[in-house]
């Protein structure tokens, strides 16, 4: 079954990037370049997945966890954090509001992120 | 001189007394007529007259001696008195017009001196509360309330905080227990105004903050991209351009290290950037190595930490910089050591300080260049021929942290065989200061 990965990112190219890359390994993307429309889509399309920017337009990735896992309709549905921000205290916060993993763009390839998101949607969610 | 005078006057009382008497006794013989009696009567007389005569000499010489040297004595206590008085109303001086508040505290917990900079601090004036019980005035200023528990804790040797008092007030605080022949006198507390730095110091780090989040996101898509490049996804290249991408990435890479370590070197640069809680040594170990686990396990290295059995205690440490420190010493442990190497990290307490070292069994570095390995944007030669990303910044960051701990940082290092990266902090712990 072909799972879907939603991406929340407002830097276009990044984002192209992202959804050519992921398309290549046979996912179906969800886009939304801000806060607002991240939190609309995860309740609307419930992806099995969710790659999140924190520096957004309207509101930022930490509130848009926040929200989704406020949520009990999406508290379930993994995210991973997937940002510029690399200092402790960001990912300590990020971590600690449910993502299930925070990844420095800096500090992971590609191909590093693809195996990250595949082990995750392998894991059963209870 | 007056007991001298009276010493004198008594002998003369007495001898006089003593002549009357023997007047009428010579005046008895003389009417009996008994020469022999009387001459030894008078020899005897004259001898004794000579004894006290020396005996009361003798006295009124100690005694003039005793007052001089008690009038000496007063005269030393007088200048000494003087000096004091000069000296105590020149520290006033420096007191009062000193640009810090500064308190004075006695051992009962009352206000001896406080400068118009405390006062200000405070928002108290010194008739309010000079003799004072600082306890009683915590009800009545509320400033004195948000410092008293600090000022009046029961700990015994100096320390340094930092309080936010108020919304636009923030002051480092440094309180000086004063001993005197070892019995506790009082505390000598320093208000430091603070605000204006602090203020400062964060827009610094917001600007450098912005400015590098700003270009970490086009680096960020450039690494991306050209990741993409090489891993085939938009076609395949030829050798050439292939070869030209792959450099492109290494610079790339080279410079979102740089980035990252010149916002980490704004940081540390702040001295008021520093926030000490309780820390878990072994906590921070921990998640740095499970940070770094996919690297250990792609270059097969065998990784081992070595501590006691008990639970190394929480120390007061800047959880963030130190985690910075260690990230950077095992990621160079990593980078520089060779496939199926071995990395060892021991954390042990030594003479009251935490000792944490690195070892590796990597390339190690050239005794010529180890003067140089703390300083900016070293990379031993050996270390670049290795293609290794890195922007020369780690250990002088990493070093700057440490001793901003009031620690040290050393290296052990032989090239071809290793390294072992040694850093030692002062074990300020938890329990030894009240918060």
């Amino acid at each position: 079954m072909v799972k879907n990965i939603l991406i929340v990112e407002d830097d276009d190219f990044f984002r192209e990037l992202l959804r050519k890359k992921l398309l290549s390994k046979e996912f179906n993307i969800l886009e939304a370049v801000d806060g607002e429309k991240g939190v609309m889509l995860i309740k609307e399309k419930k992806p099995d997945l969710v790659l999140l920017d924190l520096l957004l337009p309207n509101i930022d990735g930490f509130e848009v966890l926040l929200r989704v896992k406020g949520d009990l309709s999406t508290s379930k549905i993994p995210v991973i954090i997937l940002s510029n921000l690399g200092q402790q205290e960001d990912i300590e916060r990020g971590l600690k509001l449910g993502a299930s993993d925070y990844l420095v763009k800096s500090q992971f390839d590609i191909n590093q992120i693809v195996e990250k998101i595949k082990t995750l949607l392998d894991k059963p969610h209870a | 001189m007056k007991h001298a005078t009276s010493a004198l006057q008594i002998a003369i009382t007495i001898t006089a007394v003593f002549l009357a008497l023997l007047t009428l006794l010579e005046s008895w013989f003389f009417i009996n007529v008994n020469p022999l009696g009387m001459y030894f009567i008078v020899l005897f007389v004259l001898i004794i007259i000579f004894l006290f005569t020396v005996l009361f000499l003798f006295k009124i010489k100690k005694l003039e001696a005793t007052e001089a040297n008690f009038i000496d004595t007063l005269k030393k206590f007088e200048s000494n008195y003087l000096t004091l008085q000069v000296e105590k109303n020149k520290i006033l001086s420096i007191i009062t017009s000193f640009s810090d508040g500064i308190l004075i505290l006695k051992n009962n917990g009352t206000i001896d001196i406080i400068n118009s900079q405390a006062e200000r601090i405070l928002g108290v004036l010194a008739k309010e509360v000079l003799h004072k019980p600082l306890l009683d005035l915590e009800v009545h200023f509320p400033r004195i309330n948000t410092v008293g528990s600090l000022l009046l804790s029961d700990v015994k040797y100096s320390f340094t905080k930092e309080l936010k008092i108020e919304k636009d007030l923030i002051i480092q605080i440094h309180v000086n227990p004063l001993f005197v022949k070892r019995e506790y006198m009082g505390k000598l507390i320093i208000f430091h105004d603070i605000t204006k730095e602090k203020v400062v110091a964060e827009m610094k780090t917001d600007f450098i903050s912005s400015v590098v989040h700003q270009l970490n996101g086009p680096l960020s898509a450039m690494k991306l991209s050209l990741e993409m490049l090489l891993h085939g996804d938009f076609g395949k290249m030829r050798k050439e351009q292939k070869e030209v991408i792959e450099k492109l990435n290494q610079k790339n890479k080279v410079l979102v290290t740089l980035v990252g370590d010149l916002l980490s070197m704004a940081r540390i640069e702040e001295r008021y950037s520093y926030h000490y809680t309780p820390v878990d040594l072994e906590g921070v170990i921990h998640s740095v190595v499970a940070l770094n686990k996919d690297e250990i396990e792609i270059k097969k290295i065998t990784y081992k930490f070595e501590k006691s059995k008990a639970k190394f205690p929480k120390i007061m440490l800047d959880k963030e910089k130190i985690n910075l420190v260690i990230q950077n010493l095992f990621e160079n442990a990593i980078k520089y050591t060779h496939v199926r190497g071995k990395i060892t990290i021991s954390l042990k307490e030594i003479n009251g300080n935490a000792e944490l070292a690195i070892k590796d069994s990597g390339i190690g570095i050239p005794e010529s260049q180890q003067k140089k390995l703390f300083t900016k944007f070293f990379r031993g030669t050996n270390a670049t021929k290795l293609h290794v990303v890195s922007s020369g910044l780690g250990l002088f960051i990493a070093k700057n942290i440490v001793e901003a701990h009031k620690g040290k940082i050393w290296c052990k290092s032989k090239e071809g065989k290793g390294s072992i990266f040694f850093i030692s902090i002062p074990m300020r712990r938890v329990d030894s200061v009240r918060s």
